[in-house]
């Protein structure tokens, strides 16, 4: 079988951050260098601004800046200071400067069967209002010289919950712009990080702002890297790419979130306690045993497959027992997936949970006061038309995402409340 | 008429030609082209000569060469046929062989001395000698498959007992295998001419007898192995002695079968007891070998094959060797076991773990001595390796246990909060008690009973 490509567009400046710092630590083939970094900063701020932490860390790292700033570093829109935590003047950007941003994605050279991971920080302007807007075009007319990309995933990071309203206002309007566009499904998957979430799993005390953000950008970038695995090595049960999208699509629920277990002692501890502590370690705050879906990813050191000590049957049989536990109905939920990896390489098991289609009652109950707190003082009078918020727009985002939310939950209650009786709807179907 | 004509017209053009010649070139150039005409003749006229008298000579080489191939087939046949000797009665082939050279020598081919008459064959064609030549070979040709025909016959019956002889050996336990295979390809060969039966004939022979002394020597090595335990083997000597005496004779067999079987069953007890021993004592330094150790795990294994494979108390003596090697392989676990054990204090002290002393498990190596007797040996060396055993297990468990307690902590911590207390067997951890136990001595809040953790209160 042929390994998927993959390409990652980042926009904006956490985006920028975390997507230089995968390309930096992981040598993925799959990826190569389909790393595309976009912004809004002005010219005379160093476009490198944002990275100078990391480099801080290892010249190296500023030397395989220069190598791709080249091609790889997209300045675009014409505000003198960036988007300013304003969504719109983000998303107008993008869109005024849609030609400049294609030729940079045009030189990636994706075919329509690759997949694009898109990045996105929801508390800002830039990041939050063009790769919705992005996506959208990809998916479905991106122009001169591309072709359609129907695998864009999109990779949205909530701001901490002690920012600004209007990160937390950006962060609502944002999602629902990835989950649709117009009415219609955008990004084909929405993976949910959350800052504060991830700290929290982290067990991180308070340090510096910059070292904060390394800490949690280097547990996404781990997240990205068991996303892209199976893509990389041999699986046994590759859950191939078109897997990951076509099925929640169809569903209609497309958000997901990252649960990792990262280097575990295959001696001392067994599947079952792997997955069961990747589901403690969710990357977005959410009520257990709502989620539908799960698509489980485990690398496993080469030898201990070899040897049969981990097989694919063993741990499709554990994913079901914890499915049964974990997701919601009590039957294992709605979807699953299961994928063995193995690595030559490495000593310990590395496990992925991407949770799927749970309730997002808990990040709206984070946002939705300071959200509120900013929409009503909006005016929808702004002089500038570029940058003005329009209260029907917003109203109109809302309710986008309203129904979202209601699908959700319908999903979640169907599989919760009314467990079917098996005779009944045997009956239906006209056995007596 | 015409000739004279003819004489008279080339003398008057050649005087013209002359007379043209001397007229326009002058008497110079004329007398150097008629030396030089003359002396061409002359060279000429001499190589004419050389070569008449070389194919001459030609001619007579032949003939003797003929001549010398019909001595020499009659030399090679009559060798043959008195070789053949031993089965056939060759006075009617010898008269015949004489007949023929008596022919010869009267029809002046040859000399008296049956060497060939150069004088005489001057005078005799080419094709009369070789006409004889042909006559002759007929005449042998007949003379040998007739030979052939009596010979063979008998020398197959030989070669059968020999290879049968041969295949009672192999079947009697006699390690030459290789060489009865050898011998039958040998018996087997087509073989058509005279020639080619006395060749099949003589390497068969110089075969077998490889085989017969090859089973000697390995006779004598057992009666020499049962004599160093003690058994009486005096009377099978001597049957050993009549077999070397009379090694060509396939009635022999069975005195060799019987040295060997009779020897053989002396070493039986011993060499099932040694054997034994030894597989025994490698299956319990396997239980010794520790995962990682692929090297030396790979190492006992195959000295294991080796010593199953040997299935004749004839190998008795080569079981010395292999508990050699198993006192070799004995050393190298326990070293092996050593270092790893230096390697998980090493990281333990890494690790930061309390009461972590190097204990300095090399000294327990340094008291296994190979020069030892295997069965003291092998006692101690268990001892030894129980001990180092023992202390690997423990620090691999308490090195284990420090590396992932953080990762445990945290699952334990979360069970506790869903459901108030956790079990061992829930944790599906290995060391899970003592996962528990360590997390019951860090947090106050909870108290360990037998393999489970409960929140007070
Ligand atoms: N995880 C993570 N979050 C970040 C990082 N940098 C910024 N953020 C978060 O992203 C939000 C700010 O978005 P930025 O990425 O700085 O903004 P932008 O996309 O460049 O848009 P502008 O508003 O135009 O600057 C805040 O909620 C920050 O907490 C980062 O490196 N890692
Ligand atoms: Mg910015």
């Amino acid at each position: 079988m042929q390994a998927t490509r993959w390409g990652i567009i980042a926009s904006g400046q956490g985006a920028n951050r975390i997507a230089f710092l995968y390309y930096a630590k992981y040598k993925n083939p799959s990826i190569g260098d389909r790393v595309l970094l976009l912004n809004t900063t002005p010219a005379d701020v160093k476009p490198e601004k944002p990275l100078e932490h990391i480099f801080a860390q290892s010249p190296e790292l500023r030397e395989k800046y220069e190598k791709i700033k080249r091609e790889r570093v997209c300045i675009f829109g014409r505000a003198p200071s960036g988007a300013g935590n304003n969504w719109v003047l983000g998303e107008r950007e993008a869109i005024e400067d849609y030609e400049n941003i294609r030729r940079y994605i045009a030189s990636l050279r994706l075919r329509s069967s690759d997949v694009l991971l898109g990045i996105a920080t929801l508390g800002g302007g830039t990041g939050n209002g063009s790769l919705p807007y992005i996506i959208h075009r990809v998916r479905r007319n991106p122009g001169f010289g591309m072709e359609r990309i129907n695998n864009f995933i999109a990779l949205g990071i909530f701001p901490y919950d002690f920012e600004a309203p209007q990160r937390h206002f950006n962060a609502i309007c944002g999602l629902s712009r990835l989950l649709r566009y117009n009415g219609e499904q955008n990004a084909a998957l929405v993976i949910l990080v959350d800052n504060s979430q991830v700290e929290h799993i982290l067990d991180l005390g308070r340090g510096q702002k910059e070292e904060r953000y390394q800490r949690i950008n280097e547990e996404i970038i781990r997240a990205i890297h068991m996303l892209i695995a199976p893509s990389t090595y041999a699986s046994k049960a590759t859950i191939d790419i078109a897997d990951y999208y076509q099925l929640p699509s169809n569903l209609g629920t497309i958000h997901f979130t990252p649960c990792l277990s990262l280097g575990n002692d295959p001696d001392v501890l067994s599947l079952d306690a792997i997955l069961e502590s990747a589901s403690n370690n969710a990357m977005v705050p959410l009520d257990k045993g709502t989620a539908t879906m799960a698509y489980i990813i485990v690398i496993a050191p080469e030898e201990k497959v070899l040897k049969g000590e981990i097989t694919q049957e063993d741990l499709e049989d554990i994913s079901r027992e914890w499915a049964v536990k974990h997701l919601a109905g009590g039957r294992g939920g709605i979807l699953r997936y299961t994928s063995l990896i193995t690595s030559p390489e490495s000593k310990s098991v590395d496990a992925m949970i991407l949770l799927g289609g749970f309730s997002l009652r808990r990040i709206m109950e984070k946002c939705l006061e300071k959200y509120y707190d900013f929409k009503d003082s909006l005016s929808g009078e702004s002089s500038d038309e570029r940058s003005r918020i329009e209260l029907a727009k917003v109203e109109k985002l809302e309710k986008q995402l309203k129904d979202y939310i209601a699908l959700t939950e319908e999903k979640i209650a169907r599989l919760e409340g009314k467990r079917r009786k098996a005779k009944a709807e045997l009956r239906k179907w006209g056995f007596s | 008429m015409n000739e004279y004509v003819i004489t008279a017209l080339v003398v008057l053009a050649t005087l013209g030609a002359g007379l043209f010649l001397l007229l326009t070139f002058g008497i110079n150039f004329v007398s150097y082209l008629a030396v030089g005409v003359i002396v061409s003749v002359l060279i000429a006229s001499l190589i004419y000569t050389w070569w008449k008298s070389k194919t001459d000579k030609t001619v007579m080489l032949l003939k003797i060469e003929i001549l010398n191939k019909i001595r020499s087939a009659l030399d090679k046949i009559e060798d043959n046929i008195k070789e053949a000797s031993e089965f056939i009665d060759i006075e009617p082939f010898m008269r015949d062989l004489k007949r023929i050279r008596k022919e010869l020598i009267s029809k002046g081919f040859f000399t008296k001395d049956f060497e060939v008459n150069e004088k005489k064959i001057e005078k005799v064609t080419l094709t009369a000698i070789e006409l004889e030549s042909r006559k002759v070979e007929q005449q042998l040709r007949s003379l040998e498959s007739l030979a052939a025909a009596s010979y063979g016959e008998a020398a197959a019956k030989r070669m059968e007992e020999l290879l049968s002889a041969a295949k009672a050996l192999v079947e009697s336990g006699f390690s030459v295998g290789e060489e009865y295979e050898e011998l039958r390809r040998i018996v087997k060969m087509p073989s058509a001419t005279l020639g080619e039966l006395l060749e099949k004939r003589r390497r068969s022979e110089e075969v077998y007898l490889k085989i017969i002394q090859k089973c000697i020597s390995e006779a004598e090595f057992l009666l020499d192995t049962a004599e160093s335990i003690s058994a009486e083997v005096v009377h099978l000597r001597k049957e050993l002695e009549i077999v070397k005496e009379r090694r060509h004779s396939v009635e022999v067999i069975p005195k060799l079968q019987k040295v060997r079987s009779e020897a053989a069953s002396y070493l039986t007890k011993p060499f099932l007891q040694e054997k034994k021993e030894i597989i025994s004592y490698l299956e319990r330094l396997l239980k010794f070998i520790k995962e990682d150790f692929v090297k030396e795990e790979r190492a006992v294994l195959s000295l294991r094959e080796k010593v199953l494979s040997y299935d004749d108390p004839g190998y008795l003596s080569e079981l010395s060797t292999l508990r050699e090697e198993a006192k070799r392989l004995t050393l190298e676990v326990a070293r092996a076991l050593a270092r790893e054990i230096v390697a998980l204090e090493e990281e333990l002290k890494k690790l930061e773990v309390a009461g972590v002393r190097r204990k300095g498990v090399e000294r327990y190596v340094s008291k296994l001595d190979p020069r030892k007797d295997f069965s003291k040996f092998s006692k101690e060396a268990l001892d030894v390796l129980k001990t180092l055993s023992g202390e690997f297990d423990t620090r691999y468990k308490t090195v284990k246990i420090a590396k992932n307690y953080p990762a445990i902590e945290k699952i334990i911590e979360q069970k506790l909060r869903e459901n108030g207390e956790v079990s061992a067997e829930e944790l599906k951890v290995r060391y899970a008690e003592d996962f528990l136990k360590r997390y019951s001595e860090t947090h106050p809040e909870v108290k360990f009973e037998k393999k489970t953790l409960k929140l007070k209160g």
